[in-house]
């Protein structure tokens, strides 16, 4: 048997948690964490000006516009927050996490997805509501949708990992959780 | 891959038309909607796991060729650019992309309604 190839899902031609598949959106996510903690920064007013090279004072008006501060935070700080669960949510468990922490999987799912849409969300309002657009907010909505489509490979193997274990009868809550027992019984 | 790639450049061409091609109102709100929404399921679609996710932008391609009637534009280069971008988008988004990867029989595996057939 092959070294490399004992983590790959069964019927997959690779191992979506492999980490020639992870690194690339670890990366992102950091990439997206700097440019979301520096709209932050200048959103709670710890430094004066935001870099802004095509659209005039369009960033200025975004980043301060009343949906900026509809929550208690600055969205920038939410985003740039959103950014490190996704860091962790890629981060933490082995090759194999696709069956041995589901859990970690689903999480990391859900923390790319909503992020994601909420940036394309944001993206739709600049132009909509405030008749601007701010090229670092674009900047990061971008990292935030490419991030998607390499994210739910892994999302689909613990999927279909997790529907084989209710096949065979055994608890999905202990194969969520990883218990080490169901690890051993469905492959 | 190079349909959503087309898909992509498209959307971003909604998104700037309005300034470019001199329009505004419902028009310009339709294309700013839109442009980011259509890119952004055109970049999904990139990855092989989520390729049929191109699918979604089959409506949003038809809504804006139908959209200069229903919402009476009075721009004669919003017409045009809706309904042309809008052949181009939907007609890419039935490219499918094609990839050597397989992926355990993909999300109809956990499809909860799914019929039972051996692929």
């Amino acid at each position: 048997m092959k070294m490399e190839g004992k983590n790959v899902p069964p019927g997959w031609s690779y191992n979506p948690a492999d980490w020639s598949q992870r690194i690339p959106l670890i990366v992102l996510a950091f990439f997206g964490f700097a440019i979301a903690t520096y709209l932050s920064l200048y959103q709670l007013e710890i430094i004066s000006t935001v870099w802004e090279p095509f659209f005039g004072d369009g960033s200025v008006k975004i980043l301060n516009s009343f949906v900026s501060k509809i929550l208690p935070v600055p969205d920038a700080a939410l985003g740039a927050f959103s950014y490190v669960l996704d860091a962790v949510g890629g981060v933490v468990g082995s090759t194999r996490r696709w069956r041995s922490m589901p859990w970690i999987v689903i999480f990391f799912g859900f923390a790319v997805g909503p992020l994601g849409f909420v940036s394309v969300l944001l993206v739709v309002l600049q132009p909509v509501l405030f008749d601007a657009w701010c090229t670092l907010c674009l900047a990061s909505a971008v990292v935030s949708v490419v991030m998607i489509g390499p994210a739910m490979d892994e999302v689909l193997a613990s999927l279909q990992y997790l529907k084989r274990v209710k096949a065979s009868n055994v608890s999905m809550w202990k194969a969520f959780w990883g218990y080490k027992d169901v690890n051993e019984i469905v492959k | 891959m190079w349909a959503q790639i087309i898909n992509i450049v498209l959307g971003i061409w909604l998104m700037a038309s309005p300034a470019i091609l001199g329009y505004n109102g419902v028009a310009a709100d339709i294309d700013h909607i839109l442009g980011p929404v259509v890119a952004s399921f055109a970049i999904i679609a990139l990855s092989g796991c989520t390729r049929s996710v191109s699918k979604c932008n089959i409506p949003l391609g038809f809504w804006l060729v139908i959209a200069p009637w229903i919402l009476q534009y009075e721009n004669g280069n919003a017409i045009a650019n809706d309904i042309f971008a809008g052949l181009l988008i939907t007609g890419f988004s039935f490219v499918k992309r094609k990839t050597t990867e397989q992926y355990g029989g993909g999300w109809s595996m956990v499809w909860p309604f799914r019929t039972e057939k051996h692929i």
